[in-house]
This record gives structure tokens, sequence and C-alpha cells, in this order.
């Protein structure tokens, strides 16, 4: 993932996993980047980017989004290093 | 004895062909010896270029010529070879990529590099002195010394143990694989390689490989390295997806068993899955109207999305975080 040419590497953790940037100009084409990447990632930020995954996902499958939340932004500046099971993040 | 590569063929026949024209009339027994090649070999060599060099619309002037009479061999070629090779600019300029391309990506070791370096940097300066600068190629994304030790085992034929993550599986393994070959397409690098872990051919996407230990073991040349390596036989389901014209991509960017248009202008495709984690991402990627049933059980596969997007929206749950 990280050798796409839009995106770069903000953070390195220890246990491999990264943040990385990316500009959008598409919404719908990250939401389809990140269904790629199934649970192995997560929109760290901006909010809205976050909240549109999390739309994006109850609108296709039905699946309700009562405890997933999209628009707490203080759960943005959680280090990947504190889940041992990231493997990548988008800010 | 050892089997004679189609490269190697030709490397041979261009490294003959200019001493016999240079040499006209020398004799069969004369080439053979300096060449260190057989007899039948040369004559088969020859034949070859007899039969198949030329250029449209093979009127004489335009083919090469051969004789051989009494062992001395004569060789015209085309009239074409008796004047500088005169390219367009977008002829220069696709000579110009492939001769990049392959020296960019060719080993240390090649003994060809220095010279198609050479030759790349004077048709570079035919070109113009900024031609070289004013463009890159890039075949893909992969880790050099990665694609190095693969070269080489391709070459000296030894196995070399990879970590790989497999896309389809959404996990990581081990394996020990024979590499054949190594190809570039669509922008990405693919290693074609026997798998000892599926005991069969397998294609690997190279930036995929997180780890490449060559080992001391080695393997025989593979008879046939072309074809397919993916192997669909292996499949968990038939799937058939009807949708509206959204869905078309399914059917251009995969191996598809069918491709129909209905009566009501909706699409019907049926294809081959063989993972469930490539199912989940197929399934996130299709309109909630979109039917994808099992076509041999007539189950309903949607569930298998929903079960996606909860585990993926279980990262957004703050409870968990």
């Amino acid at each position: 993932m990280v050798d796409h040419p839009d995106l770069s590497v903000v953070e390195t953790s220890p246990n491999g996993s990264v943040v990385v940037e990316l500009s959008v100009k598409n919404p719908s084409g990250l939401w389809h980047f990140m269904v790629n990447l199934l649970d192995r990632a997560e929109i760290l930020e901006p909010p809205e980017m976050r909240a549109g995954l999390i739309e994006y996902l109850t609108s296709q499958t039905g699946v309700p989004a009562a405890s997933a939340d999209g628009s707490d932004s203080s759960s943005n500046t959680d280090s990947p290093s504190n889940s041992d099971t990231s493997d990548g993040e988008i800010r | 004895m050892k089997r004679v590569t189609a490269v190697e063929r030709v490397q041979r026949i261009l490294t003959i062909l200019p001493w016999i024209v240079d040499n006209q009339g020398c004799h069969v027994d004369e080439v053979c010896e300096r060449f260190g090649i057989s007899r039948d070999d040369l004559i088969t060599d020859l034949d070859l270029v007899f039969v198949h060099v030329g250029l449209h619309p093979f009127t004489p002037d335009v083919l090469s010529d051969i004789s051989i009479e009494d062992d001395r061999i004569n060789v015209h070629l085309g009239d074409y070879f008796h004047r500088p090779l005169r390219l367009t600019s977008v002829e220069a300029l696709v000579l110009l990529t492939a001769g990049k391309a392959r020296a960019r990506y060719s080993t240390g070791d090649d003994a060809g590099r220095e010279t198609l370096t050479s030759a790349v940097d004077k048709l570079s300066t035919a070109l113009g002195a900024e031609a070289n600068d004013t463009f890159d190629v890039q075949l893909g994304a992969a880790d050099d010394e990665m694609l190095d030790t693969f070269r080489r085992a391709v070459e000296e034929r030894h196995s070399v143990l990879i970590g790989y993550y497999t896309y389809g599986r959404d996990e990581l393994s081990e394996r020990l694989v024979d590499p054949h070959r190594l190809t570039s397409q669509g922008g990405f690098w693919y290693l074609s390689a026997f798998c000892h872990k599926a005991g069969a051919l397998r294609e690997f996407r190279v930036d995929r490989i997180y780890s490449a230990a060559p080992t001391e073991s080695t393997f025989e040349a593979p008879t046939n390295t072309d074809g397919p390596a993916w192997n669909l036989n292996e499949r968990l389901h038939t799937v058939e997806i009807v949708g509206d014209s959204s869905v078309k991509w399914v059917s251009e960017m995969y191996p598809c068993d069918e491709v129909q248009e209905l009566a009501d202008g909706r699409l019907r495709i049926v294809l081959p899955v063989t993972a469930t984690r490539w199912l989940e991402r197929l399934l996130l990627r299709l309109a909630p109207s979109t039917t994808v049933i099992d076509i041999d059980t007539g189950e309903d596969l949607r569930p298998v999305a929903v079960e996606a997007a909860r585990r993926i929206l279980g990262r957004y749950d703050t409870a968990q975080r």
C-alpha cells in the first residue's frame, strides 16, 4: 500500500503499522480503496471522511452504525501503536 | 544436452551472420569451428534467416538471400541493410523507452548491460540533448534488491524462500518457490514460480512479497512457462452478479465465465471466486441493489458483505479504541 504514488508515510510504529496521508479528489474512490484493505486500515482524519466511510458501509450493507463513532475527532489522535492489529491508518 | 532458448539462438544468429556477410564464400566447416556449433545447428539457423527475415511487402529486394553451394556460404541481406536505419521520432522514442526499461532493470552482472547503456546514450544523444532527462521508466513499484534476487534466481535456477501477502485471503504465508519468470504488466511486477506449498505454478505480485531469501536448492529449467498461473479451478463459489451498468467494471477487471446483457438492460455476470476475503472486497464495492448469489447453491452472498462491514466498522467503534 505504501508504494502507492499518492501516499506518503508520516509515521511508522515498531509493530510495522504505518500512518499515511493522501489527497482525495473523489470520496467514492477512497471508500473503494479502504474496503480493499478490509479491517486492516482505518481513516483517522478528517472526521467527515471517517464519517463518510461509516455511512458508505452502512448504506451498502444495512449494518447499523450505532456503536461506530464517525464524529469524535479526539480519537483521531490515537497512536497506531496502541493497537497491535493495526497495519495501516489513513490521515 | 543443454536446451538452447530462443534468446540464445537469436544472439547466436546475430553473432554469426554479420561475420558470414563480411566473409562471403566462407566454408561451412570454418563457420562451425569458429563459432563452436554443429553443422545441423548452423544450417537450421541460416534456414530461419532465409525464410523469416524480411520486410513487407516481402519482395526480393527486402528479403535475405542465403545460398550454400559446395559448402560455401553466400549471404545477401535485404537492401535496407545497405543504408543507415532512419527511425521516425516515434520509433526512436519507443526504442529509447524499451532500452531504458531493459537497462534500468537488468542485473548488475548482466554482460550486455554496459553495451545497452551505451546504445541508449547514443540514441538519446541523437534524439536531442534533453531526451534522456525528459522521461523515466518505472515498470512497477518494487524493491530493486528484491527484483535482483528474483532475476538471479531465474537465471541461476535456485529456489527462494518468500514471505507473501495473499490478497484474496488476506493472509501472510511463507513459501519455497522456484522462480521461472519475472514480468512487468499493468504497472506491477509479477513473479511466475513453482510454489512448493501449492504444488503448482503460481503468479506472485512482487510488491506483495515482504521477504525473499535465496536458498542453495536448485531446480530444473521449466519446459513451459507460458500461460496464466492463476488457478481459478479451486473455486470457493461460482458467483452470479445481476445489477445495473455500475457493475460493468467487474466484467472488465476480472476473469468471467459469462457476461450477458438482460432484456431489462441489467448485466448478468458469472465469475469464479476462490477466496472469501476477495469476495468481501468485491461485494463491498457493488451497489446495494445488486443481487449476488452462489450459482450452484442459490445462496444469497450479500451476508458475506455484511459480516465484512461489521468487522471494518468495529475499528470505528469508540468502545474498542
